[in-house]
């Protein structure tokens, strides 16, 4: 039964790599294009596929699926339906950081390093203040998720307006629309051993992470839950950050893709996980290519995937299928 | 034989139950009598470890339990929560097999040979038709009898259990109760707050009775006249005679 999915979506993936391959603003027809793929980089058009286009569809694939799957991650162990990166101000803390970073260091790494301080700080004072105050725990973390944004974009505004404005000011603005336009395979190659370990240890993980949701019962059971909740949360945020370090905040997938996954297969976390994984890289792989072909411009790709998001929550708030 | 020594626990700072001592010995059905608030979900979370004890102790053969890491605390006491988190979309077998953590590795998931175990024992308590069914999609007694197989596959000296028959109606509580006696015979001990003298007398060896964060009387099936005591200790904690423990 599994398999059926999995090859499913797996074949999404592969046509939707291929389309996303071809077409581009290059003018180039599909089967030249193809055709030049092939030749590899004897050719214009063979080299921004091979350097460019290649590259950032990877990129794009890993990005979406990690952005997928740390939503679905924050949704089980929090117990939350609207809980993601976003909600709990992870997002806004990495990009609060890696604006620090942008207008005090130019280095690369030194952004990632400081998205990840940032963001695992914003996501510990989000639960911090979620779990000292009485209530709707569901709402309590949205309410404390809001909050922490508020004060990182506080911060980040601050940042904006010491920054440079004929240079810093623009790479900050821009980088925070998200893109992956200057995705080289270099880019790449920093992204992917840690995204692997990482996602295999989560991956091995699942099991346990699934009996988190218990709450408080799974300690009953034999589960450390506090220990597994921390390393989880940890390396939720090492993902995050990673990504957002090197393409910008690129909004709603984490809330949006595990909630198509669920109502579309219907499986708890453990069975889910690869599924989330693969939805992720689809979605954000066909919202890249929009954002490529669509206008003349590149269009930031936070934009396309807000307009998705809405337009589904539009779906799910109508039909009632929201349920807190 | 797990003992119970003078503990006492505390929430915000108000006492809820205090100096509270007992004994649960295997193979015993033992019944935690008391109003509303008096202390009951305060001591069964208190044994658990979800609370901190304020004073006394607890020892499993003459073991701290204090010490334990959570794993070796699921050898002792299973918890079947009067509230649960219901988990999305997780299939009834799975939720029985989590009972199983305390026997598997830190990376492990639940093979075929768990499944089977799972579906033996849900067997045992007649609702393997269940097993592939979602969590979500059962009944409010099907899903007593299901967190029942969970605790009872722990294997665990004692299974803890707050209120369990509070949503079930007049036979549920009664097949509830009934399946629960085969995990005593078996040699394990339960302890479960219930507010239904009438069950408490029919299926207890023993009657735990409290009022007011403290144990007011204990009664022994062997010792006395159960029925009897507890009449009298009715008309000590209400003023008026509102109940009739069967003529």
């Amino acid at each position: 039964m599994m398999k059926k999915e999995l090859i499913c979506l797996g074949g999404t993936l592969l046509i939707t790599m291929i389309i996303s391959l071809l077409y581009g603003r290059y003018g180039a027809g599909a089967l030249e294009a193809a055709s030049a793929f092939v030749h590899g980089t004897a050719t214009t058009l063979g080299k921004i596929m091979w350097q460019i286009r290649l590259p950032r569809i990877l990129f794009v694939i890993i990005a979406g699926g990690i952005l997928a799957i740390s939503g679905q991650i924050f949704q089980t162990i929090f117990k939350n339906p609207l809980a993601s990166g976003d909600v709990l101000g992870a997002t806004s803390g990495c990009a609060l950081g890696a604006a620090i970073a942008i207008v005090s260091f130019n280095v690369v790494y030194m952004r990632w390093i400081m998205a990840f301080v940032f963001g695992l700080m914003a996501i510990c004072c989000c639960l911090l203040l979620a779990t000292k105050v009485k209530g709707s725990r569901i709402l309590n973390l949205v309410i404390s998720g809001m909050i922490m944004q508020a004060i990182c974009s506080a911060f980040l505004m601050i940042i904006k307006l010491t920054a440079d404005p004929y240079q810093q000011l623009g790479t900050i603005e821009f980088w925070l629309m998200g893109g992956f336009s200057d995705i080289t395979w270099q880019k790449l190659m920093m992204i992917i051993p840690l995204a692997t370990i990482l996602i295999f240890i989560l991956y091995k993980l699942r099991w346990q992470i699934q009996l988190l949701a218990f709450g408080q019962e799974a300690n009953s059971f034999g589960v450390d839950t506090q220990v597994i909740m921390i390393v989880v949360i940890i390396m939720n945020a090492m993902l995050l950050s990673s990504i957002i370090a090197i393409c910008g905040i690129v909004s709603w997938v984490g809330l949006l893709v595990p909630h198509i996954i669920r109502l579309t297969f219907k499986v708890d976390f453990c069975h889910s996980f690869i599924l989330n994984l693969l939805g992720g890289g689809i979605f954000l792989l066909m919202c890249d290519t929009i954002s490529r072909n669509l206008f003349a411009f590149e269009v930031p790709i936070s934009i396309i995937t807000s307009i998705f998001g809405a337009v589904f929550l539009i779906i799910l708030f109508v039909k009632g299928m929201i349920d807190i | 034989m797990i003992e119970i020594s003078n503990i006492s626990t505390k929430i915000h700072d108000k006492m809820i139950i205090e100096d509270i001592s007992f004994e649960i010995e295997d193979g015993q059905m033992i019944m935690l009598l008391g109003e509303n608030g008096c202390g009951k979900t305060t001591l069964i979370k208190s044994l658990l470890g979800h609370l901190l004890l304020a004073e006394g102790m607890i020892c499993a053969d003459g073991k701290d339990i204090d010490q334990m890491t959570w794993r070796q605390k699921a050898e002792i006491f299973a918890y079947l929560p009067q509230i649960k988190n219901i988990v999305d979309d997780i299939k009834c077998w799975e939720v029985v097999i989590s009972g199983r953590n305390r026997f598997m590795k830190f990376f492990q998931l639940p093979t075929i040979e768990d499944k089977a175990k799972a579906i033996r024992i849900m067997k045992k308590f007649k609702i393997e038709a269940l097993a592939e069914k979602k969590i979500s999609e059962i009944s409010g007694g099907q899903l007593q009898i299901v967190y029942l197989c969970r605790c009872f596959i722990q294997e665990a000296r004692c299974v803890l259990m707050d209120e369990p028959c509070t949503y079930l109606d007049f036979y549920k509580q009664h097949l509830f109760l009934q399946q629960a006696q085969i995990m005593v015979k078996e040699g394990y001990s339960i302890l479960m707050s219930i507010h239904d003298p009438h069950l408490a007398l029919k299926y207890g060896d023993k009657i735990i009775f409290m009022h007011q964060g403290k144990i007011m009387a204990k009664l022994d099936k062997n010792t006395g006249n159960m029925k009897e005591e507890l009449k009298g200790l009715y008309q000590q904690i209400y003023p008026e005679q509102i109940i009739d423990i069967g003529g």
